[in-house]
């Protein structure tokens, strides 16, 4: 699901070229948003943190030493932000208690989730996203959505690549277990 | 493992069913807009005192020498004048002898601007972290 983008030229960007700026904000702006999105549960929030971000990485472009993904660098800038945002409008991050899943129950969700449409499967992803905390949120998202690598997760989220490695563990485990919460459990007997 | 295995494949499936969110239309527009703004207001060059306070000292320093040079020239001499700074500059050195600090203060003093200077430069670093 990586999008195929290009580096973007710093240099023109720095010369004040705003044609190329355009170009980088088109190439990250939906997974930056969408993180917002996950992360913050606002829409409205989320624009305006992942404008912020872009007004950030057009301040500090000129501080891009070259030594990291230009991707991760933005990635970071946009988590970091969120954090930030959460941070200030005092929105703690959701601890929900969730129960195990067992081994038996991830292939009845599978089995389930086969014969759900993409469409209902889509809005109950988006659902049961809204319960997850922010960190379990843009750790699921980058991973899918853009890197499927531990090293720039690992970056992104300023953590051990281990590190990242149990917490995506975990973070699919709650996410199971929501699915499981959400969908009707006869639904789930019926196809067990 | 097989447990993780197949958890594994559940989310596989289910996040391949959903795509990116996509904001508002003119996105774009309105990042490019505001970027531009930023840079101008960096280029932008603004003095720190406004032109009226600085036209305001120059009359006053003209004034003062004005002053001056018509005290010397009536009285021929610039004694009277000089004598009037002097004792600016004696009330100020009178003022700084009186000042008496332990050397508990003075430490404490010094700690406090080494811990400053230590702050400040920890700060940077951090906040330079985490924009690059």
């Amino acid at each position: 699901m990586e999008q195929n983008r290009n580096q973007p030229n710093v240099q023109l960007i720095l010369s004040g070229d705003s044609q190329e700026f355009s170009k980088l904000v088109d190439d990250y702006k939906n997974l930056v948003f969408t993180v917002a999105l996950r992360m913050l549960k606002n829409t409205e929030e989320a624009e305006e943190v992942a404008q912020d971000t872009f007004i950030k990485v057009f301040k500090s472009i000129k501080n891009f030493k070259g030594d990291a993904k230009f991707s991760t660098w933005i990635y970071r800038i946009a988590y970091n932000n969120c954090l930030d945002r959460l941070k200030k409008i005092k929105k703690a991050q959701k601890m929900n208690s969730f129960d195990e899943i067992s081994s038996l129950e991830v292939s009845d969700l599978n089995t389930v989730l086969d014969d759900i449409e993409r469409e209902e499967r889509s809005k109950l992803l988006k659902k049961c996203m809204e319960l997850l905390s922010p960190t379990d949120c843009a750790l699921l998202s980058f991973f899918y959505f853009e890197e499927k690598n531990l090293n720039e997760l690992s970056k992104i989220l300023n953590l051990t690549e281990n590190t990242v490695k149990v917490r995506l563990f975990r973070a699919r485990g709650r996410l199971a277990s929501v699915v499981k919460e959400r969908l009707n459990p006869e639904l789930i007997r019926n196809y067990g | 493992m097989d447990n993780q295995k197949e958890l594994e494949g559940l989310i596989d499936k289910l996040m391949a069913s959903d795509g990116l969110e996509t904001p508002s239309s003119d996105f774009t527009k309105k990042v490019v807009n505001k970027a531009i703004k930023a840079k101008n207001y960096q280029v932008e060059y603004k003095p720190l005192l406004p032109k009226w306070i600085l036209y305001l000292a120059a009359v006053m320093v003209i004034s003062f020498v004005v002053y001056g040079i018509n005290l010397y020239a009536t009285s021929g001499t610039s004694a009277t004048y000089f004598k009037d700074l002097d004792k600016v500059g004696t009330w100020s050195s009178n003022f700084f002898e009186q000042l008496n600090f332990s050397k508990t203060v003075t430490y404490a003093i010094v700690i406090s601007g080494l811990m400053t200077c230590f702050h400040t430069l920890v700060l940077k670093k951090h906040f330079e972290n985490r924009m690059a």
